[in-house]
This record gives C-alpha cells, structure tokens and sequence, in this order.
C-alpha cells in the first residue's frame, strides 16, 4: 500500500496487469488466474501490486457487520467436540499457505470432511440411541418378568390355598355324609321305636278306662286324635294322627273346656308324619270338662287360643 | 495479567485440549460467524458453517502457519470458501439466480470482536466501499461474498465479459485509493501477526 505509483496505473494496456486487482479478489476465471500467477512470479512490480491488493481483500474479511454468534452455538460446538473423531497432532502436517488468504479456492473445499464427520457423530448417535433403547427395553423386561413371577408367586399360594379348603370341604363333606348314614341309621332306629312306642301306646290307651275322639275342624282334615284317661291316676294320654306339620315356631296346645273357659291341657309336636303324643295332667278329672280341642300356637303355648282349632271333641255324649 | 497467544491456544488444541478450542472460539467465533452471515443471509447455514470452521480447527490444528499471518485472517479466509461453497451447493437446490448483494439487516446483536485492530481496519474499508459507484460496489461484494468470477458476473448479470472486468478493475483500484488516503501511515493490521 506504500507504493508511490497510482495503483493499476503501470499496467494500462495489459490484461494480465489488468487482473491483478481482481485476481486478488478471486474473480478471475481459470485461465486468467494462471496468467497472473505467473506474471507476478517473472515480475516484482506485479508481484508487490498484486500482494498489495491481497492485503486489501484480506481486510474486507473483517468487513462484514458485526454480529454476535447464538449463544447456542458455543453449546453446539462442544457437543460436536465430544463427537468428533480424534486425531493426533503429530499426524497433521503444517499446512503450506500464501502470505495472505487465497482467492476463492473452489476445488479445495475443506467440507469434504464434513459429511465424514456427520456420519461418524450420526452413527456414534445412532448406536448410542440404539444402546440406550435396548438398555431401557431389558430394564422394561426385567421389570415385567418381576411382576410375572410376583404373580405366579401369588397364583402358587392361592392354589395351595384352594386345594387346602378343597380338602378340608372333602373331609366336611365326608364327615357329613358318616353323620347323614348314622342319622338315616338312626332315623330308622327312631322309626322303628316310634312305631314300638305308638303300639305300646295304642294298647295302653286301649286300657284306659274312658277313651274320647277328637275329630277334624276343618273341612277336608284328615287330622284325628284320641285321648285315653285313666281316672286312678288323673292322667290322660293323647295320641294325635294325621296333624299338619308346624313351623319350628309353632307347637300344638290342648285345651279343655268348661262353661265356655279354655284351660291349657299341654303342648306337643307332631312327627313328619302328623303323629303327637301329649300325656297330661288337668287340675280336674276329665269328666268334670265339656269337650277338648287342639289349636296351633306360638311355641311355648297361649293363654288362650289364637288359631282355629285342628280336632275338637265333646266329653259328654248327647 | 498476560492473554494467552493463538498460537499457545493452538499447541493445546494439539493436544486434544477441548477448552483451548472453546477459547478459540469465544476469541473468534463472531468474527467466523458475521462473515458467514453476511455471505450466506442465513442464520441457520452460518451456524453451520461457523461450527465447521472450527471443526476443521479442531481437527486439523497444524494447518495454521503463524509465520504467514494471523489466526483469525486464516479463519476468515477458511470461513469465507465454506460459506461460499455452501452457497453453490445451496443454489443447486434453490436454482438461485445471480443476485445483487445488499447487505440485508439481519436484526441480530451486534458483536464485540477480537482482533480490534483488523476488524477496526475492516469495518473503515466497509465505510470506503459505501463510497463506491453502486456498480463497481455491487460487483466487488458479489465477487467477493459469492465467490463469482468474470465470467460467471459477465452471465448471469446480462452484462459484457469486458465490461465486468472493467468496472471490477475500477472499482478495487478506486478502494485501494480510498484505503491509502484513510490510512497514508499506516500500514493495514494484518501485515503484523500477533502470534
């Protein structure tokens, strides 16, 4: 820039001179450049004007308006650092430059490394990615194959759990079915005795000296009854037949009637087959009563009948 | 308290020293970027752009020569191919015809910048271009910021092969006046390497 002569002004006539200046700026074509080159190689004044032109694209370099990068930029760039492939120093060799920047170099494009570099980072991502998708999938697996064995651990129990109460349902069941057979055993041990004790019953009433009926109250009743009275004992015995069952809440109530009053004679039940048996005790002789009647009451009796009567029968003829 | 050298920065960034180049970066990254922003226009490419540049730095420290002038010319120069070849390989893809280069206002913040000498230097030559027939200014930036060349200004401009060299000629000759006449002691910044 120190040069006394007005710049371009040597070389008026001439092209390669002529480039010079925009040679400098990287504007000459292929053919042009080499010109130059070699021009400002045979001759020093076209060496110092084109240096001195380089000097002054090396300023406008600086002259773009000043910007300041993104913040994130710097935060992207050590991301890439941790991603880029390492090279030892050694390896590189000092780079042979020109004084000052080249004209545009288009053929010496430094973004062939680029794609390298991308692919690699890409890759070294992918696997990572990759790994760390695995890693979350087994952890995932593992804590699913925990949960199944909890449950299997679980369902184990409950069946061990189930089989104990069906076993212990088997032995109820077993020990049911020995008490159902011993009951029906004992139910025909009953039979047989009921119908011992409903002979020995029949007989002795049979031995009574006076015997009374009780016949049915109700319209199509089958229900009947006979009261045999010993007198020597002031006992009487009533063998009822053909009675309605009761409700477990329910008992059957002899009553004895006098001018109209009930007395309360006693309280029985009746088998599943309708048969009862009551031996009582009145305050009076039974001669001394009008007639007899037998109603169902609440268990443990009434103090005067509630219900129609079952059988009724009179102590005095005519 | 003495500031470590671009050259001591680069002897560590040798030896795989990932904050020596972050140093690097914060020392110059502006500069990189605002000169990959006003060639590509793009905030998004000059990010890219900048981040390759230092890549390469990181990649590739002892390319630098600090006898043949200074870190931060030698990013801008590596700065400026990258953008412009991104440019190329842009304008594949978007079919961009040749246009004229105004400098857009990009709206971003402005920058504190390193190397104040050189940059000072760079911002007055920005001033002296303004000074410049547009004709002569607008073939200079596309020159310099695209990458063109003669031929390619001469057809895609519509405009004589001869009368593009002419006005090119004219108007880096016209600049080195104005620079002289600014400047009649000194000499421009970049002729004394700080490393």
């Amino acid at each position: 820039m120190n040069d006394a002569r007005s710049p371009g002004a040597q070389f008026p006539d001439d092209n390669q001179e002529n480039d010079i200046a925009t040679h400098a700026l990287g504007a000459t074509d292929a053919g042009e450049r080499s010109a130059v080159e070699a021009l400002a190689a045979a001759d020093p004044a076209a060496a110092a004007e084109l240096a001195a032109y380089r000097r002054l694209v090396e300023i406008m370099h600086y002259s773009a308006p000043p910007v300041a990068a993104p913040p994130a930029l710097e935060a992207t760039l050590r991301a890439a650092l941790e991603g880029a492939p390492p090279v030892a120093a050694a390896v590189v060799a000092p780079l042979p430059r020109p004084p000052a920047p080249q004209p545009v170099p288009r053929g010496r494009s430094w973004n062939w490394l680029w794609p390298a570099v991308a692919a690699s980072a890409a890759v070294i991502l992918l696997l990572f990615g990759l790994n760390l998708w695995q890693m979350g999938r087994i952890a995932t697996l593992s804590a699913e194959n925990a949960t199944l064995q909890a449950q299997l651990t679980d369902r184990d129990a409950l069946i061990a759990q189930r089989s104990a109460q069906l076993t212990a349902l088997d032995q109820q069941i077993a020990a049911q079915a020995e008490s159902l057979d011993a009951a029906q055993a004992q139910a025909v041990d009953l039979g047989a005795l009921l119908a011992e004790r409903t002979q020995v019953l029949a007989a002795t009433i049979a031995r009574a000296g006076e015997t009374y009926d009780m016949t049915p109250a109700q319209p199509e009743s089958a229900a009947f009854a006979t009261v045999g009275w010993f007198d020597a004992g002031g006992v009487g015995i009533l063998q009822a037949s053909d009675f309605p069952p009761l409700a477990p809440d329910m008992t059957y109530q002899l009553w004895l009637i006098k001018d109209g009053q009930r007395t309360s004679g006693g309280l029985f039940t009746v088998s599943d087959t309708g048969s009862g048996t009551l031996i009582f005790s009145p305050p009076d002789t039974l001669d001394a009563f009008d007639g007899m009647g037998i109603t169902p009451e609440p268990a443990g009796g009434s103090s005067a009948p509630t219900a129609p009567p079952v059988v009724t029968g009179s102590l005095h003829e005519g | 308290m003495t500031e470590i050298t671009d050259a001591e920065l680069l002897h560590q960034v040798g030896q795989r020293n990932q904050q020596a180049l972050i140093a690097l970066y914060q020392r110059y990254g502006n500069l990189v970027y605002s000169l990959a922003l006003r060639t590509l226009r793009q905030p998004v490419l000059a990010e890219e752009v900048t981040q390759d540049v230092f890549l390469k730095l990181w990649q590739q420290p002892g390319r630098w020569n600090p006898a043949l002038g200074q870190l931060s010319s030698w990013l801008l120069a590596i700065t400026r191919n990258a953008a412009i070849d991104r440019l190329r390989r842009e304008a594949r893809h978007t079919a961009t015809d040749i246009d004229l280069m105004t400098e857009a206002e990009s709206g971003a913040e402005p920058a504190v910048m390193s190397d104040l000498g050189a940059w000072a230097d760079g911002q007055l030559l920005r001033e002296l271009m303004r000074q410049l027939p547009t004709e002569q200014r607008e073939l200079i930036e596309l020159a310099f910021y695209r990458g063109y060349t003669h031929s390619e200004l001469s057809e895609g401009l519509g405009v004589p092969l001869g009368t593009v060299k002419t006005r090119l000629r004219a108007g880096m000759q016209k600049l080195r006046v104005l620079w002289e006449q600014a400047n009649p002691e000194s000499t421009p910044s970049l002729t004394h390497p700080n490393a």
